[in-house]
């Protein structure tokens, strides 16, 4: 079993907590576990609806790890947080309820669509419901826009996906880094 | 939360530890003085500036939440700093000057607001700084570059991003010229020369980037300095009479309330925060806050209109070499601020390195590129793109500030409010300086080209400077015009933004500040 599988089960047991050394994501060679205890904020479902979407946005961010990162750095109070979201006008103390009511918005969606959880859905459905949600489609959205919500998501990807030693191995680009982070993020 | 009221007594009082206090602090502490900074956010150390995109967030703004609004919100996460070196330790290190022509923006266009002083009064301030820190850059090829000592170290070199963009801005007929920087291009004042990968944005470890740091913090520190961390100001303690103020009243790391006095308070904790600190110390003498009585606290908020513009090429650019601010800079057309339906200066900064991920990188930069298409993309781009941004002119306008909202936060202080919002004419300017800059990159030979969204570079104003105390909170000096021994340093005093970076203007304002 993987260690994002690992992580997404643990959660759907509905432990309160869960150690991130347990949910280190594999495919990234220098990753060091964090021994962070973060507390579980998002729902099990939310995860996943996260994690799949993600992966249809930037192929390749569930191995990454997208879902530990956001519930990691959600976790975090202000000062320590590294999710993107502090720098696009949303105040750290709401950003779990964005991470929630976006979440939820997509299963909603995923629902209204195609009559089942996104997480069932296939590729080329998941890809119908993206393009729903960057059109802002939606009319019973609620809370920041669909579209500016993926845009979030898909930054966090982009994150754990490209913003590493080994991201930017995979796209050509040398790191060149003058010190190297001790763990990823 | 305890409260500590133990009146230590020092003889100034310098609060946020960023570009302007520090040089406060270094100067006031190399005189002989009593110096306390007081810095809200945590200790930094070179150490701690890991060449990580997602890392270097913590750099960023992490005290109470700032709520913005407005058609332009100024961008208070992107573009504040938190702790030890405040946002100058995420600089990109652009340091142009202000030209003669912003410092006269009402006389001259009837639009926003005048400096009290002229270039020519700030001038010996900017050769100081620029002495003490090293900038490199050409200053013959900057041929707008207004009266100044040469630069004292040799430009940057320009890599092939550079180069590429370079031709396009030659076949439109636009000048460029090596991007000055506080930079070493090469060692100076024991400092070393930079490597050119291109993690400026991330916060320089190795000390090449002239952040406090490696600057006026050690001098300060070396004085006799003292540097408090996890110090939140609360409020500003004046005298009976309201007309001097005496100390500051802090929460520390433990959430205990503790009094500092003092014979001086400096302000530097950046614009909005330094509003927010006046404001919130309302009292008897001053119930609509320190130095308020002519309601103009937190007004003429300011951010640079900016927007970035992309290109891949069909030779190899290799966007990530180099400073992250540039590698090249263009002020064609600077001191034309006035055209009919248009206002304000604006500059390019060319051929910025590029890192794959975060708000200014590769992928975010197409946000419409998702799934099996990114890749390839992101491929292509991480040896062909090609990218500049153009920063444009802010009008001083009265209706765009600070204010306190009812929102409250964990130490019981109001959170700040702002609204900023940008007028026709500047959206004109942006929009006009967008199209040339997409001519620019289809002049150079890009295959395809794109445009980022307009976004606030840069916060400035809220606590003007001015010569009437009826227009302005500060005069010439950074002194409060309603307490006299208050001042305010950092961009927070600037009655015009101009259309370059202004840290390096911060820092000659700061030591002007000291004489």
């Amino acid at each position: 079993m993987n260690s994002r599988r690992r992580f997404l089960n643990a959660s759907a047991l509905g432990a309160a907590t869960i150690t991130a050394a347990a949910c280190t994501p594999s495919g990234t060679a220098d990753h060091k576990p964090s021994t962070v205890t973060a507390t579980l904020l998002l729902t099990a479902q939310a995860l996943q609806t996260l994690s799949h979407v993600c992966e249809r946005l930037v192929p390749g961010a569930s191995e990454a790890g997208v879902s530990v990162y956001v519930s990691q750095q959600l976790a975090r109070d202000a000062a320590s947080n590294l999710l993107m979201l502090q720098y696009l006008g949303i105040a750290h103390e709401d950003h779990v309820s964005f991470y929630r009511a976006g979440l939820s918005g997509i299963e909603g969606a995923s629902q209204s669509l195609f009559q089942k959880s996104c997480c069932s859905l296939s590729s080329s459905e998941t890809d119908s419901l993206v393009k729903n949600l960057l059109a802002d489609e939606f009319t019973d959205w609620s809370g920041a826009p669909s579209s500016f919500f993926l845009f979030v998501i898909r930054a966090d990807a982009c994150d754990v996906v490209y913003g590493t030693k080994q991201g930017f191995e995979n796209i050509g680009m040398p790191h060149m880094a003058h010190i190297v982070p001790t763990e990823e993020w | 939360m305890s409260v500590s009221l133990l009146d230590e007594h020092v003889d100034l009082i310098v609060v946020g530890a960023g570009a302007a206090g520090c040089v406060v602090a270094a100067t006031a502490a190399k005189a002989g003085k009593m110096v306390t900074l007081l810095e809200a956010g945590p200790p930094r150390q070179l150490q701690d500036l890991t060449s990580s995109q997602i890392w270097a967030r913590r750099l960023k703004w992490g005290g109470a939440p700032v709520l913005e609004s407005g058609n332009l919100p100024i961008g208070h996460g992107f573009n504040s700093g938190f702790g030890t070196g405040g946002s100058a330790l995420h600089q990109f290190g652009v340091w142009p000057r202000l030209h003669e022509n912003d410092f006269k923006v009402y006389s001259n266009h009837a639009r926003g607001l005048d400096w009290p002083i002229s270039y020519q009064d700030l001038r010996p301030y900017y050769d100081r700084i620029q002495a003490t820190v090293g900038i490199s850059g050409d200053s013959r090829a900057e041929k707008w570059r207004p009266p100044a000592d040469d630069y004292p170290l040799p430009p940057m070199p320009v890599f092939e991003q550079g180069k590429t963009i370079a031709r396009g801005f030659a076949n439109e007929g636009l000048a460029t010229a090596p991007i000055p920087v506080a930079i070493n291009s090469t060692s100076y004042n024991n400092r070393p020369g930079c490597l050119f990968d291109g993690w400026c944005d991330a916060g320089c470890p190795t000390g090449a980037l002239a952040n406090p740091l490696v600057t006026y913090l050690p001098v300060a520190l070396s004085n006799g300095c003292q540097l408090v961390n996890h110090a939140t100001v609360k409020r500003i303690l004046h005298n009976k009479a309201g007309d001097r103020v005496v100390g500051v009243e802090y929460v520390d790391q433990q959430g205990s309330v503790r009094r500092l006095m003092a014979d001086q308070v400096v302000l530097s904790a950046f614009a909005v925060q330094n509003a927010k600190l006046l404001l919130q110390s309302s009292s008897d003498k001053h119930p609509a806050g320190l130095s308020n009585h002519n309601d103009l606290v937190g007004r003429y908020l300011m951010t640079h209109p900016a927007t970035s513009v992309y290109g891949l090429f069909p030779n190899q650019t290799m966007p990530h070499l180099g400073p992250t601010g540039g590698q090249l800079i263009c002020q064609d057309g600077y001191a034309d601020k006035a055209k009919p339906g248009v206002f304000g200066s604006y500059q390019w900064l060319i051929a910025n390195a590029l890192k794959p991920n975060d708000l200014l990188g590769i992928a975010n930069t197409r946000p419409d590129i998702i799934g099996e298409s990114l890749q390839p993309f992101m491929q292509k781009a991480a040896k062909h793109m090609g990218n500049m941004v153009c920063i444009g002119e802010d009008i001083a306008q009265a209706e765009n500030r600070v204010t306190l909202s009812s929102r409250l936060d964990a130490n019981g202080i109001p959170l700040a409010s702002t609204l900023h919002n940008i007028g026709a004419e500047t959206i004109t300017m942006n929009e006009n300086a967008v199209a040339q800059g997409l001519r620019v990159f289809r002049a150079a030979g890009a295959q395809e080209v794109w445009q980022g969204a307009r976004f606030g570079m840069h916060i400035m104003g809220g606590t003007v400077m001015g010569s009437d105390p009826a227009t302005s909170v500060a005069d010439s000096y950074g002194r409060c015009h309603e307490l006299e021994n208050l001042y305010l340093a950092g961009p927070g005093l600037f009655p015009s933004s101009g259309a370059v970076n202004p840290t390096f203007t911060l820092q000659a304002l700061a030591e002007h500040l000291l004489g």
